[in-house]
């Protein structure tokens, strides 16, 4: 089983699966994107409450979703580095970081911005919002840690061990508004139903796969420069790129 | 604040900081492959 996977890692072949699909995931992803975008701006009635403002609703929680998925991912990566030694997972994890970080500030800031009118705040220190910032401060830290060390293998080491040990955060980012009393709502959307009306809910994962096809040609083209600076030598390089 | 303006341009900044990570990851990988290039031609 393991052989079998690993046939398909090996990184020429990564790199030349991403140099197809980068682009037409990017295409898709952009095309995805303006399409929710006009639905969900123009389409969609106003809610009776929020009125316009609560349109933020189909960035905010899709940003949301990927900052946690993404750091899941690479909690796995590093514990599959550190158990199998893999260089694809440490490629992977590093290829992440990025991405991760651009997701959290996008749901910090838009949920700010979304905050004022709603809160009458755009920013209060209670446990969801707080415990998103310091997704965001593990974020930074895994990005200055990516340059901190002399060899590349005592890199991916400390990088898995700190995005494995990070990784407790996920739970009480997500559970934190049940365990607390915050001014962030709880889950809208659970396993037993929707509180948001089908009416404007079906945009939610048409904007969600957008952001995962712009996200994958990103954390694409990641891969394929972290698989160039493990090359080594030019000539390697060279038969990357020619095939 | 409240408006759909402010919306519009939260899509606008999420489009814009998107593209923009695209581009970056884009051109560190061309930067790295013109160097491996000019190393084998030297």
């Amino acid at each position: 089983m393991y052989k079998y996977i690993a046939k398909y890692l090996l990184l020429p072949k990564v790199f030349r699966f991403f140099e197809v699909v980068v682009l037409p995931s990017l295409f898709l992803g952009l095309v995805g994107f303006f399409i929710c975008s006009y639905l969900a701006l123009f389409v969609l009635p106003a809610d009776a409450s929020q009125q316009e403002i609560y349109r933020i609703l189909f960035v905010h929680v899709p940003a949301a979703i990927f900052s946690e998925l993404i750091y899941i991912f690479m909690a796995c990566c590093g514990f599959i580095y550190l158990v199998w030694k893999t260089k694809i997972s440490a490629i992977m994890l590093r290829s992440s970081i990025s991405l991760g970080l651009v997701f959290t500030l996008i749901v910090l800031i838009s949920g700010a911005i979304w905050g004022k009118p709603t809160w009458g705040t755009y920013w209060v220190w209670d446990a969801r919002i707080t415990s998103t910032f310091i997704l965001l401060i593990q974020y930074i830290g895994l990005l200055a840690l990516r340059t901190s060390f002399n060899t590349m293998q005592t890199t991916d080491q400390i990088l898995s061990i700190v995005a494995i040990v990070g990784a407790i955060n996920i739970p009480i980012i997500k559970f934190s508004v049940n365990w607390w009393n915050t001014l962030h709502q709880n889950a809208s959307i659970t396993f037993s139903g929707s509180s948001i009306d089908a009416e404007m809910l079906y945009v939610l994962p048409l904007m969600l796969i957008s952001f995962g096809f712009i996200a994958f040609s990103i954390f694409g083209r990641n891969i394929q420069s972290e698989i160039i600076i493990r090359q080594g030598s030019s000539k390697k390089i060279g038969e990357l790129i020619n095939g | 604040m409240d408006s759909i303006e402010t919306v519009f341009y939260v899509y606008l900044g999420v489009l814009i900081t998107l593209s923009l990570l695209f581009l970056l990851a884009n051109r560190q990988l061309q930067n790295l492959i013109n160097e491996a290039k000019e190393d084998l031609d030297d």
